[in-house]
């Protein structure tokens, strides 16, 4: 039964068919841990942001995965492409969160580093007791740019002193990366190289964890408490809409419930799932005032939690992962949702050849192959799931 | 003696990790209690939005209700009750706000300013209906503002005093700075101008002898004596350090129980304290390392507390022992319940009938926090 959960009555989940899944590991960076990032380029090959979090001294390395000749290929290093290498005393550049971002018409990657990987030789590292600290705070987050036919890295330098930039996102229409920051939760625009920043101020109590644009270049995020908020492009304003996904009974303040993750359905509807309330939801962004419809609870026949890595396959599905053991890092299950009919579809317990996987975020490639990037796993390793 | 690089290899288990992240790591308050409050009223569609929320100024009343003034791009009065939660009093004037004042006038009476970019404004209110609220009543009820002239076409309101003795507030303006005056006792509740200070940042003292006690703009203290209507310009300066004396200034004053006036800088962020009968200002050191000290309030337990803060940062609450212990740096303001929120931001303090410090952030989306410090141990 290690590998399956059952709880109350509910029908045993089986594990992930190896048949259909493999397991992609990183041999050359064996002590990173996370990945939060994962974006499918325009080329067609797969980019990853490699963090080290636990360990003092890390940095985060961006990554390529050849998806035709199935091999990764490590890009830059972080410490080295900002100047700040691991001995530097200071938080290190050892993430790369859900930032990386590929441009349509180029042929360049926009990221951004973000911190909370320890000084070289520290156990931990607090950003809001180091705020500030001349020899041991994060000199702040980079902007870089990729060149994918140079290979050349370019940093565009330290947009917020002090502040690490957990999310990214490029409107390449307008020539503008819109982000925010942590710990302070700020939401800010700059150009495509990092210049003319502007700061729409605090956003939200804890920065937000899912970020998407509609097809006018409006985005959508969350506070942590479900509530949505638009930056609407064409007031260049923020929009605190007042409204949010189901919650529990017992939850209805939406308490650190994070919007986890969304998605654009075929539907032009916008698909998402939040982080301590465990339904899907969606609403039409073009509403001026958007209605949040409930879906239904994530896993139909038991509780869970923590539903996220939403991911649109080209056949009228999503996948979405959930977690059915509360604060458990094991036993998360993948599931296919089905736009039309509303199917729910367990796929199984995210545990691959005895070793379980917690996902973040995931990408589908034209064939319908879906690549999910793991955290909590050292040497990192990522997962491609080949459905049919 | 480990290598570096043995060093940098350490690894520790996670659940070491955790236990230092919260015996040596935390960096919120957690001497005391403290609770947060998001400013959306009570069984109500809120009237304070985003960006109007920033608390310039809050008046805690031992009635038990506490008073708010918000501004940014609008501004409000507001109050809170232990039982209600927010309510919202009324607007106050038409465009952007960027600070205020309230003050305790007695007989259940409130006088409160605000300045911006339309001006600013003066207005008292009446506290008594909003005190006097029980059992069966399930919304705070709201007696109107009245709004008074304004000491000055075109200024606003940033700081006031009242001295209860001789039934006078006194108020500071801006953006022009103008000293005034207005008698409790007048039936039009007139202010009255009494002189222009340039370049007096936003504070005010009353001392135990009457005489109003302010700065200049270089951190050059400055006293004003009723009796004479003299403005007298002492040869008293804030602290600094060397070479700052040109930006130099003050930010916060407070006047505590034993008639001292404690006082905190906008650069370099010294608390200092000034004896009115001697004249003498005593530097007492830093907080931490930041160069603001925005607020400061006197604890029911002989604790001087402040906020000290400067932009684009993380606001830290500390505590200033009299008696010799010094400085402790207490955290940052930061509540899992109601609200899980942390403030980057706080600008004003004012202490509960209980002993109880509410604070006031200012920042887009501003609460309100209560602070109840730990009760003194009475038995071994």
């Amino acid at each position: 039964m290690s590998n399956v959960v059952a709880q109350n009555a509910c029908a045993p989940i089986p594990a992930l068919n190896p048949e259909k899944w493999e397991q992609v590991i990183f041999t050359e960076h064996p002590q990173h841990d996370t990945m939060w990032t994962m974006i499918r380029g325009h080329d067609g090959h797969i980019y990853i942001g490699l963090c080290l979090e636990s360990r003092g001294g890390g940095v985060a390395q961006l990554y390529k995965y050849d998806t035709k000749e199935h091999r990764l290929i490590a890009l830059a290093d972080m410490g080295e492409v900002t100047g700040e290498l691991p001995d530097s005393g200071h938080a290190t550049q050892g993430k790369i969160h859900f930032s990386l971002c590929h441009a349509r018409n180029g042929n360049k990657i926009f990221g951004a580093t973000h911190c909370t990987t320890p000084p070289m030789g520290h156990p931990i590292w607090s950003p809001f007791s180091m705020w500030g600290d001349p020899v041991m705070n994060f000199p702040g987050g980079h902007i870089f740019s990729h060149d994918i036919q140079s290979g050349i890295t370019t940093d565009f330098g330290v947009i917020v002193p002090n502040e690490g930039i957990p999310y990214l996102m490029l409107d390449e229409n307008r020539g503008y990366l819109y982000g925010v920051t942590y710990p302070r939760a700020h939401f800010f625009r700059t150009d495509l190289v990092g210049r003319h920043f502007k700061d729409y101020g605090r956003i939200s109590g804890m920065y937000p964890i899912s970020m998407i644009f509609d097809t006018d270049g409006n985005l959508f995020t969350s506070d942590s408490s479900s509530r949505l908020i638009k930056y609407d492009v064409s007031q260049d304003r923020i929009r605190f809409l007042g409204v949010k996904p189901y919650c529990q009974p017992w939850n209805l303040t939406g308490y650190a419930s994070w919007i986890t993750d969304m998605g654009h359905g075929t539907d032009g509807f916008i698909y998402g799932c939040s982080y301590s309330n465990d339904h899907l939801f969606r609403f039409d962004p073009k509403q001026e005032e958007p209605v949040i419809e409930d879906l239904g609870p994530g896993l139909e026949d038991r509780p869970s939690r923590n539903l996220r890595c939403i991911v649109a396959d080209h056949k009228g599905h999503f996948y979405y992962t959930a977690n059915p053991m509360l604060d458990s890092r094991a036993n998360n299950v993948l599931v296919r949702y089905n736009i039309a009919s509303r199917k729910k579809e367990l796929i199984g317990i995210m545990s691959l050849n005895g070793k379980h996987y917690y996902p973040w975020r995931a990408v589908c490639m034209p064939d319908n192959t879906i690549y999910f990037a793991c955290i909590h796993g050292s040497p990192p390793s990522m997962l491609v799931y080949h459905p049919d | 003696m480990l290598k570096q690089e043995a060093i940098s290899s350490l690894e520790v288990p996670e659940s070491i990790r955790e236990v230092i992240y919260r015996k040596k790591a935390y960096p919120f308050v957690d001497r005391g209690s403290i609770y947060g409050f998001a400013l959306k009223e009570h069984l109500v569609e809120p009237v304070i939005k985003p960006n109007e929320s920033a608390i310039f100024s809050l008046l805690a009343l031992e009635c038990r209700l506490t008073y708010g003034i918000t501004g940014g791009q609008a501004g409000h009065l507001f109050y809170f009750h232990p039982a209600f939660g927010v309510s919202h009093v009324g607007s106050l004037g038409t465009g952007p706000v960027a600070g205020g004042a309230l003050v305790d006038i007695g007989n259940e009476m409130i006088l409160g300013g605000w300045w911006g970019n339309d001006g600013g404004g003066l207005f008292s209110h009446n506290t008594q209906l909003e005190s006097t609220q029980g059992m069966e009543q399930f919304a705070g009820r709201v007696t109107p503002v009245e709004f008074l002239t304004v000491p000055k076409q075109g200024e606003g309101v940033c700081s006031l005093v009242c001295d209860r003795k001789t039934r006078t507030v006194y108020g500071l303006t801006l953006p022009g700075h103008f000293l005034f005056s207005l008698s409790l006792d007048s039936s039009d509740l007139k202010p009255r101008i009494l002189s222009q200070i340039a370049g007096a940042p936003g504070v005010l003292a009353l001392m135990a002898d009457g005489r109003i006690l302010g700065a200049y703009s270089e951190g050059r203290l400055w006293s004003f004596d009723p009796a004479g209507e003299c403005l007298k310009a002492l040869d008293t300066y804030a602290p600094c350090q060397a070479g700052k004396r040109y930006v130099a200034g003050v930010q916060s004053l407070l006047v505590t129980s034993d008639g001292q006036v404690y006082g905190g800088t906008d650069v370099d962020g010294y608390l200092f304290r000034y004896d009115p009968i001697s004249g003498k200002l005593i530097n007492l050191g830093k907080p931490n390392r930041q160069s603001r000290i925005r607020a400061l309030a006197e604890g029911h337990d002989g604790l001087i507390y402040g906020i000290v803060e400067e932009a684009n940062s993380l606001a830290h609450f500390f505590s200033f022992d009299r008696t010799g212990q010094g400085f402790s740096d207490l955290g940052i303001i930061g509540t899992n319940f109601p609200e899980y929120w942390f403030a980057h931001s706080i600008g004003s303090m004012s202490v509960g009938p209980f002993g109880e410090l509410f604070l006031g952030e200012t920042d887009v989306l501003s609460h309100l926090f209560i602070y109840y410090p730990p009760v003194v141990r009475s038995k071994p």
